[in-house]
């Protein structure tokens, strides 16, 4: 059997980019700041649900297209692509703006959040983070004027007007989506290295010491999520515009809150290339599994995605046990420059 | 004839009661949030499918049955992923995502088993319910209404009975108010935190075999479900176990009861049809745990005035 | 008593070696220690706790040690049935030795028993180490802060620093010996 390796590298790299960046915008809150966010999804699902619900509608009003934007999504959406396509520019516009709105909401809805979270134990905090996750993708699954209820919308094609039409459409925005989500991990990075970063993780280290120190947890927590919510929502916008369409009950706590939560234990919470490692392990253990797919599901005499879930969960387990700091582990940082060593002599 | 609401509540009542109870008695023990919790439920649910539409038997056989599975699933989960962990010092969110990673593993186990009963024996396994199968008592009831009540009062009876009158079940009293002291005197805590797990993977999963007779069920369950376990224990406030079903148990009926008349009460002002409105019963975990941590942290069971 | 973790060396209790043993066993061996804080269930009776206690003994030898507990203190008839957190730090005191005496020990690790108490109280509770000493023979291995009147009862001393052992002898040397005085306050090693 003939394996096609462009596709499954582009399949890879494409799901580890999307799911790259929710893992740097949960390490920003959990790798940083020690806030065990696991309803992930909320910010995530804002910066998507903000894609299906307000540049269809912009670009509707400026081409001045018939019809309802949700009802007749399909017909309204389609006239705005034909005009679209010939206007980059106009995309380009849209796009920015669109990412920008994004992780604004995402950013307000992670800071929401983190109201409670000066005042809760990790546990309740916990519970509570997980589920109010999903709370924002209920009602876009009930209410239909936001995205389209069950039936869901579709997304200006964005990309496709940047990126030209074609068989290489999808190389592309697959470039676009490693280059955003290497941006954030430089982002990261710089975060982890600034006095800002030193205050998360001055919190997820010892938060009674900072509050004694005179600097109010709440506010750096809030910092921290609203950062990691900007991240997610940027995140969750791209996927959008990248998927083509939205619709609100594919946006679940497994695939969007606990699998990259996982991903980032995995690999190593706090560092950069933990995130990576953790996306990376799971992208390819998916589409290898899916490569093989039919010969698997044979043998297994059952689908064989779920074999990718058991050995998921089976390596996350043993990976909690035998070195629960993950593939990575993040090298202390000093908040002092070590004296060098002629100092040190001559003052003990 | 009894109105199908009522009946539908007290069911769903009954089985959230006896998972947030389960819940709560891990969490007490261990201090640790189980988030496999739901996937007990469903494995309780796959073993009545199992026994009811693959073994063709009465699908009430299954409720020890799936006591048992459930008890030994909740041992492996126990002493295999939580006691080494927690030996080698492991904070309470390392725990808390162990049980999260083992869910993983449980639930994709579980849904390679409702692939696997698809493609050999044409089975369908998901989307399904066994109401069809359960035994008609007259007057709209159905069988599951008595057995689901039934095993809720003797749960909490025998759990009562255990806790207060067995050596047992003092140590684990013992054990959840203060472990090392405890172990000074001489109770080895660790074996008390084992049954507990399995009592509580065994609850969990018995109230779960019930759920297929009366509702639709499929794999989600295992992490939609889980929304209002948590919820259940939190407004019984993770302090009691009895508190842990009473949580759950007014958790379901809101869930139900509640949201459905309401639905029919506010349909014609707001103008939306109940159906819709019904759909928002997925917020009430969140509406719920977000009052209680407003109002009364410690849950309906802490609000008597701490001494 | 297994409660915190070993770092090196190991523990003979009657020359068996117990390093490894989980504390609930040490404890049904008869080596039984007493807390310094939270050493009794404060939610459950004093009768409660003392049943706990004593959960692996038959009726005879229950009766047996609390005739024990009895004689030493026998202002605890009157508080059975109260609630321990009712009752005075003096009082819990009392109860958390009681409960450590029910479970037959040949060998009781009082971890600073007067820390918290008014010296008073505290003159009371060495009376009572005397006391028990004498009455059932049990060792007692006293960890104080207030040495000058642990070492008055004791029958041997031994000085620590930083979990090493720097003296072990006879208490009256260990009073006549201004730099193990000292040392014992932290100054200078």
């Amino acid at each position: 059997m003939t394996v096609d390796i462009p596709s499954l590298i582009l399949a890879i790299v494409l799901d580890f980019s999307v799911y790259l960046m929710v893992v740097v915008s949960l390490n920003v809150e959990i790798g940083l700041t020690g806030v065990p966010n696991f309803g992930r999804v909320l910010a995530y699902a804002g910066g998507a649900f903000v894609t299906g619900a307000i540049p269809g509608r912009i670009l509707q009003l400026v081409y001045g297209v018939q019809g309802d934007y949700i009802l007749n999504n399909p017909s309204v959406i389609a006239e705005i692509n034909y005009k679209l396509l010939q206007q980059p520019l106009m995309a380009l516009a849209v796009l920015i703006l669109t990412l920008i709105l994004a992780g604004t909401v995402g950013a307000a809805l992670g800071y929401i959040s983190s109201y409670p979270a000066l005042r809760l134990r990790e546990d309740y905090l916990g519970i509570l983070l997980l589920i109010a996750g999903t709370s924002l993708v209920v009602v876009g699954i009930t209410y239909p004027p936001i995205v389209g209820g069950t039936v869901g919308v579709q997304v200006p094609a964005v990309f496709n007007a940047l990126l030209g039409q074609g068989p290489s459409l999808y190389y592309k925005i697959s470039i676009v989506l490693l280059s955003f989500s290497l941006a954030m991990l430089i982002l990261f990075h710089l975060i982890s290295n600034s006095p800002m970063g030193r205050a998360f993780r001055a919190v997820r280290e010892n938060e009674d010491l900072v509050g004694v120190l005179g600097r109010d947890i709440g506010v750096i927590r809030g910092k921290a999520m609203a950062l990691g919510g900007f991240l997610a929502g940027v995140a969750g916008s791209l996927y959008a515009f990248y998927i083509g369409s939205v619709y609100a009950a594919a946006f679940d706590n497994l695939t969007w809150s606990f699998n990259p939560y996982l991903m980032l234990v995995l690999g190593g919470a706090g560092t950069s290339l933990g995130a990576v490692l953790g996306a990376l392990v799971y992208s390819t253990l998916y589409h290898v599994i899916d490569l093989y797919k039919q010969t698997l599901s044979y043998y297994l005499h059952f689908d064989a995605v779920w074999l990718q879930y058991m050995l998921f969960g089976l390596i996350l387990t043993l990976i909690l046990i035998i070195r629960p700091q993950g593939i990575v582990v993040e090298k202390a940082k000093p908040l002092v420059k070590p004296r060098s060593k002629d100092e040190e002599k001559s003052t003990s | 004839m009894i109105d199908p609401l009522i009946i539908n509540t007290i069911v769903y009542s009954s089985i959230l009661g006896l998972s947030s109870l389960s819940l709560t008695l891990t969490y007490l023990t261990t201090k640790v949030p189980n988030f496999a919790q739901g996937v007990f439920l469903l494995l309780g649910s796959y073993v009545t499918f199992t026994v009811a539409e693959v073994l063709r038997q009465n699908p009430y056989l299954s409720l020890p049955v799936a006591f048992l599975l459930g008890g030994a699933v909740a041992l492996i989960q126990y002493y295999g992923v939580l006691l080494p962990l927690s030996t080698r010092g492991g904070s309470l969110v390392t725990q808390m995502v162990a049980t999260l990673a083992f869910s993983i593993l449980l639930y994709g186990g579980l849904n390679a088993y409702a692939s696997y009963l698809d493609y050999v024996y044409r089975v369908q396994s998901r989307d399904v319910t066994l109401g069809f199968l359960d035994y008609n008592l007259g007057g709209g009831i159905r069988a599951v209404f008595l057995v689901s009540t039934v095993l809720a009062a003797a749960f909490i009876l025998s759990l009562y009975l255990f806790l207060n009158k067995t050596r047992l079940g003092v140590s684990v009293r013992a054990t959840v108010e203060n472990p090392s002291l405890a172990e000074s005197m001489g109770i080895n805590t660790k074996l008390v935190k084992a049954i507990s797990w399995f009592l509580s993977g065994g609850m969990a999963s018995a109230a779960g075999s019930l759920y297929p007779l009366q509702f639709v069920f499929s794999p989600t369950l295992a992490y939609s479900i889980l929304l209002s376990v948590f919820a259940g224990s939190v407004l019984g406030g993770l302090m009691s176990l009895f508190g842990g079903f009473i949580g759950g148990f007014i958790e379901g009926f809101i869930e139900k009861y509640v949201v459905t008349e309401l639905s029919i009460y506010l349909s014609p002002v707001i103008g939306v049809s109940p159906f819709v409105i019904n759909q928002y019963s997925t917020l009430v975990p969140l509406i719920v745990v977000a009052a209680v941590l407003l109002i009364a942290p410690n849950g309906i069971m802490g609000m008597r005035v701490k001494r | 008593m297994g409660l915190a973790s070993v770092s090196s060396g190991k523990i003979l209790f009657e020359g068996d070696d117990i390093t490894k043993l989980p504390p609930y066993k040490r404890s049904r061996k008869g080596l039984v220690y007493v807390a310094q804080t939270d050493n009794v269930f404060k939610t459950l009776t004093v009768e409660e706790n003392f049943k706990l206690s004593s959960y692996d003994l038959s009726e005879d030898e229950y009766k047996e040690r609390i005739e024990i507990v009895f004689t030493l203190f026998s202002q605890i008839k009157d508080i059975l049935k109260r609630k321990v957190y009712q009752l005075s730090g003096g009082q819990r005191q009392m109860v958390a030795v009681s409960l450590a005496l029910l479970r037959k020990p040949k060998i009781l690790l009082l971890d600073e028993p007067t820390a918290q108490l008014a010296p008073k109280v505290a003159n009371e509770i060495f009376k009572k180490i005397n006391e028990i000493r004498d009455l059932t023979e049990v060792g007692i291995v006293l960890v104080e802060q207030n040495a000058k009147k642990a070492l008055e009862i004791a029958d041997n001393a031994y000085l620590f620093t930083s979990g090493r052992v720097l003296f072990k002898g006879k208490p009256s040397e260990l009073l006549s010996n201004p730099e193990l005085g000292r040392i014992f306050l932290g100054l200078g090693v």
